[in-house]
């Protein structure tokens, strides 16, 4: 390999870096805090994956992701998840228009066929609905009367939901859970924050965040993650960390032998290495290292690990389970 | 195929670092090894002490231990480790993100024949490298390698110091030196055995007569007549007694591994000093040891009798009047006797015998004095006294007739002799032989007469005896009460006992020395009166002739025969007569060792508070109130006297109403102090005309000196009276002796000392 060559790689991973922080301090003059929320979901959109952000009202969560459409030269389409929302209204249908030639069907294609699409409540909707989204979101195209529409990259969804235990809620089939690439929790600001919050958005100036990346240069930086290298025992280290979500290996620990029924599936460990390259990107690294695949494991896994009984009845967090593999995996 | 980056930097980093590692890994496994070589160690330390293991083999284990502690640090160094764990450990410790750890991997990648991914990636992985080698200067390796204390080094110390304490202090060591450690006894008197008590006392010794005994020890020392021992003496070991400074050797009886007899040499100075063995020239120890006068009563046996002064004075004195009755009657088994106490009581003086041996001994003395005494010694004397008053009818033997109506014996002995000379001389006549042959054949047959009646009375006695037994039996069998049945019942007793008192005599009297010499006598007298006897035959004939001589020589010898059983039968009558005589001093003496004391300090000399009562009965004696044991006042009889008009004292006792509870320790109480609160009275006589006036008296007395009775006619008249009544009387023994030292200590020569 070529010193020149080896330069032009830095000099991309440089670039990578930068554009992520240009888009990342864009995105912060209008979201106050919320750092991990917003990195998780830089890492969904560079991942190719998608984000499913969990809060109760409020919080911001529709604020963050209109904020990162508005940061990026890209179509957005947000759709309201309600009880009566029917898949057509998401995907699209075909209607009769009459034109020279006369009458024909013409695709008319639904909110889905954007860039960032924000799927706000998600979990209001009936599972029929919610499945609406499933094609979209693991093979990128749509499919009405036969016909397959092939989204355009990169296609983005942004699903936020309250917590289950609110009233008209449906829960989120696994199938569809286990297409988000990370399920990201959005916790209340603190003191500090609430403070920033309160003095941007009620002065009389409300900032407007302004596009500081192109849609292409996400696709770009999508490559580049696929090609960041990992060590063989760090790999095997992620595998076992997955692994140990399932009660029947035996790399299981106490918990998860006790309160899971089914583990992360390979989806989850493609989350996991994909969300540590960028992590390693993001912090200016080459190759991924342990502490990345530590770091995003409990947004990639949380949601892809479904709890027995006695898990639900005691009301055991995914996250306390993941936190007990990570401690309890050896390194190599 | 991208190339390899250089990693050099890394890999002296992973080298430092590695080395570390396993210098810590080395220090943990040679202290987990420690653990087990201290076991290993210890457990050859205490089969060594407790000879389980030869030495030899003690210090091969104890190495192999150390060679352990080696094994266990050079197997945990050697344990594998490969570069990429080293790496992550520098990339922990320095916060590198697994820069280094990726670096390494990345460059085996790259390095290696398996086929890689797109060409970007390697490049990727060729900007990791470079990046890790880059970091390279911020890792710690110290931190990476930290030395620290081994985690079994708690344990291990631990069991080392659990393991030393068991091995080390509850194990006592086994010392094979010899040591001394107490002479037994640890006084005695010049010329004692006594046994100085040691341990391994053949330590130091040659191993041949260490080990076998005197019979078996090849080499054993010869030992003179002078140095006669019991056992085995060693040549080059030795006892001193006297001071580090100055001793003198001590003569070795018998040496054995656990003792050491010894003779304290009878010269040796009194005091206290030690005794110092050495073998060969070392000196094994010293013990401490008093050398004691005989005499001190403070170093004699506990159990061992003392006699006071006083007491052996007395006893002494016993003793000379024995011998010297032993000697004036002629009877020496007296004076043996007197001996045989006197020994005794020499090793009483030196406290080598208790009071048990004493009195055992003195038992012995009297059952050897005492046997084969004749138990009626008044029917052989008037056995021999009636055949003398036949004898005395004829004028040739009156004088031994005379002599055994007096029961002079020895007189008649004499006279028997004569006349057996006579008959051997020839000097009697043929008239004078028939008589004498009718004599004594009359004599004989009065004897056996007498025996046989003698016989008789006594079998009369017995059948009389049995005959009432009977009787009381069938007279308790048929009895109305028990009070008859029990009256049967001690007169039952009281007859058996007689009867066997007197089958008890008749068997002494069967196996009496006195009683078998009178048969014998008997008999002799019987034979020379046959060989008196005149033949019927011609005495002309020369056969005849022959054959009377021959019969009168035979008669005299009977004679002598019968003279020298007069003579053994006046030998026992003097010996129990002097025995007789001397029965009281007999009492006297057994009375007095059976008070001596014993001398040890320990033990009650009082057990039944003999002295509490007698200082009760003087209390009592001088008005005082007795002590009732455990009576309660109020509960005791309580009496009061007072001494009214003349000294004539009323009691009037007043009784207690209720009985009491407990008992004194021998059952009965001190008296009732009846006298409690007499008085003494002061009487004056009245002055009369009778008597003289107290000045005549005076004046007389001026002029004439009291009048008065000499002391010692007092004294006396006093002994023998008193002596009368306790021979009459039947006193305990104890009793005649308070009597009789009462009168040796108010014995004049007692009273006025000698000028």
């Amino acid at each position: 390999m070529s010193t020149a060559t080896a330069a032009n790689i830095e000099s991309t991973v440089g670039s990578f870096t930068t554009d992520l922080r240009a888009l990342r301090e864009e995105i912060g003059t209008m979201i106050v805090g919320q750092e991990e929320i917003v990195e998780g979901v830089l890492m969904c959109l560079l991942g190719g994956g998608h984000a499913l952000l969990e809060g109760v009202p409020g919080l911001g969560k529709t604020m963050l992701v209109r904020t990162l459409a508005e940061t990026i030269h890209a179509n957005f389409s947000r759709i309201q998840f309600t009880p009566d929302l029917m898949p057509a209204d998401i995907v699209g249908t075909n209607v009769i228009v009459e034109d020279q030639g006369g009458k024909r069907f013409e695709f008319s294609r639904g909110p889905i066929f954007a860039n960032i699409v924000l799927a706000d409540e998600i979990n209001r909707a009936t599972p029929k609905t919610q499945s609406a989204l499933l094609e979209a979101m693991s093979e990128g195209s749509v499919t009405v009367a036969k016909q397959t529409y092939k989204l355009e990259k990169p296609f983005f969804v942004l699903a936020t939901q309250n917590p289950l235990e609110m009233e008209g809620t449906y829960p989120l089939p696994e199938a569809q859970l286990d297409r988000f690439f990370f399920k990201l929790v959005v916790e209340y600001p603190n003191k500090e924050n609430l403070h920033t919050i309160i003095d941007r958005t009620t002065a009389d100036t409300v900032p407007q965040p302004r596009a500081v990346i192109h849609k292409e240069r996400i696709l770009e930086m999508r490559e580049l993650v696929r090609k960041v290298p990992l060590a063989r025992q760090i790999q095997d280290y992620a595998v076992r960390v997955v692994l140990a979500t399932h009660p029947e290996n035996p790399e299981a620990t106490p918990k998860s032998k006790q309160f899971m029924r089914y583990g992360a599936s390979p989806r989850g460990l493609q989350s996991v290495i994909l969300a540590a390259k960028i992590r390693a990107l993001l912090e200016g690294r080459y190759a991924v290292s342990i502490d990345d695949i530590r770091h995003v494991a409990p947004p990639a896994l949380r949601h892809r690990m479904i709890l027995n009984f006695e898990g639900e009845a005691e009301g055991v967090e995914a996250d306390a389970i993941i936190e007990e593999i990570l401690k309890a995996t050896k390194e190599a | 195929m991208a190339q390899p980056t250089d990693t050099s930097v890394i890999q002296r980093l992973i080298g430092r670092t590695r080395r570390r590692i396993r210098a810590q890994w080395a220090l943990e496994g040679a202290t987990s090894a420690t653990v087990l070589a201290a076991a290993l160690a210890l457990a050859s330390i205490f089969a060594v002490r407790t000879e389980a293991i030869a030495p030899g083999t003690g210090i091969a284990l104890l190495i192999a231990a150390g060679v352990l502690i080696a094994l266990g640090a050079a197997i945990s160094a050697a344990r594998k480790l490969d570069d990429e764990r080293v790496a992550r450990r520098i990339d922990r410790a320095s916060n590198l993100s697994d820069r280094l750890s990726t670096a390494i991997a990345f460059s085996h990648t790259l390095s290696g024949s398996r086929p890689l991914q797109d060409g970007e990636t390697e490049e990727m992985m060729v900007a990791a490298i470079k990046d890790g080698v880059r970091s390279a200067s911020r890792a710690d390796v110290r931190a990476a390698a930290p030395f620290s204390w081994p985690r079994d080094l708690r344990a291990a110390l631990g069991f080392l110091a659990l393991s030393a304490i068991v091995a080390g202090l509850s194990i006592p060591t086994i010392d094979r030196g010899a040591k001394v450690f107490r002479a037994i006894p640890d006084h005695a008197p010049p010329g004692s055995q006594i046994t100085i008590e040691g341990a391994n006392l053949m330590h130091g010794m040659a191993r041949p007569l260490a080990s076998l005994p005197l019979h078996n020890a090849i080499g054993t020392p010869q030992l003179g007549a002078a140095n006669a021992s019991t056992g085995y003496v060693p040549g080059d070991a030795s006892v001193y007694l006297g001071t580090l400074a100055k001793s003198r050797p001590v003569q070795v009886l018998d040496w054995s591994p656990t003792q050491i007899m010894i003779k304290i040499p009878n010269d040796a100075p009194l005091g206290d000093q030690q005794l110092l063995v050495f073998i060969a020239t070392d000196r094994v120890g010293m013990v401490d040891f008093t050398v004691v006068d005989p005499k001190d009563a403070r170093y004699h046996k506990q159990d061992s009798v003392a006699l006071d002064p006083d007491e052996k004075a007395y006893i002494e004195a016993i003793l000379a009047e024995l011998e010297n009755v032993a000697q004036r009657d002629k009877v020496p088994e007296l004076d043996d006797f007197a001996k045989k106490i006197e020994d005794l009581l020499a090793k009483a003086e030196k406290g080598e015998i208790s009071k048990e041996q004493l009195l055992d001994a003195l038992a012995k003395a009297e059952d050897a004095l005492d046997k084969d005494a004749d138990p009626k010694q008044e029917d052989i004397t008037k056995q021999l006294g009636d055949a003398g008053k036949e004898l005395a009818k004829e004028q040739l033997t009156k004088e031994l007739g005379e002599a055994l109506q007096k029961n002079d014996l020895d007189k008649a002995k004499q006279e028997l002799e004569k006349l057996a000379e006579k008959l051997d001389k020839k000097e009697l006549s043929e008239q004078q032989k028939q008589d004498l042959q009718k004599e004594l054949e009359q004599v004989a047959k009065d004897m056996q007469q007498q025996e046989k009646q003698q016989d008789d009375k006594q079998q009369q006695q017995e059948q009389k005896l049995k005959d009432e037994i009977r009787r009381l039996e069938q007279q308790k069998d048929q009895a109305k009460n028990d009070q008859q049945r029990q009256e049967m019942e001690r007169r039952l007793e009281d007859k058996q006992r007689e009867l066997q008192k007197l089958q008890k005599d008749q068997e002494q009297k069967q196996q009496s020395d006195q009683r078998r010499a009178v048969k014998r006598l008997e008999k002799d007298i019987e034979k020379a009166a046959e060989n008196l006897q005149k033949p019927q035959k011609d005495p002309n004939k020369q056969g005849d002739q022959q054959d009377q001589e021959q019969k009168e020589k035979q008669a005299s010898q009977n004679l002598k025969d019968a003279a020298r059983e007069t003579g053994r039968v006046d030998k026992d009558q003097r010996k129990q007569a002097s025995q007789k005589k001397m029965g009281s001093q007999m009492d006297d003496l057994r009375e007095a060792m059976r008070r001596a004391k014993q001398k040890g300090n320990k033990g009650p000399n009082d057990p039944f508070n003999k002295n509490g009562k007698n200082q009760d009965f003087i209390s009592r004696a001088r008005g005082g109130k007795g002590q009732g044991g455990q009576w309660k006042p109020g509960q005791q009889g309580q009496g009061q006297g007072q001494g009214q008009n003349g000294g004539q004292g009323q009691g009037s006792g007043q009784g207690g109403d209720t009985w009491g509870t407990g008992h004194d320790d021998n059952l009965t109480a001190g008296e009732t102090n009846k006298t409690g609160n007499d008085k003494d009275q002061e009487l004056q006589g009245e002055s009369g005309n009778k008597g003289g006036s107290t000045r005549e008296t005076i004046l007389a007395a001026a002029q004439k000196g009291f009048a008065g009775v000499g002391y010692k006619k007092v004294y006396a008249d006093y002994q023998r009276i008193v002596e009368e009544v306790m021979r009459s009387e039947k006193l305990p023994s104890s009793y005649k002796y308070y009597v009789k030292r009462y009168f040796a200590n108010i014995h004049p020569n007692m009273a006025e000392p000698k000028q």
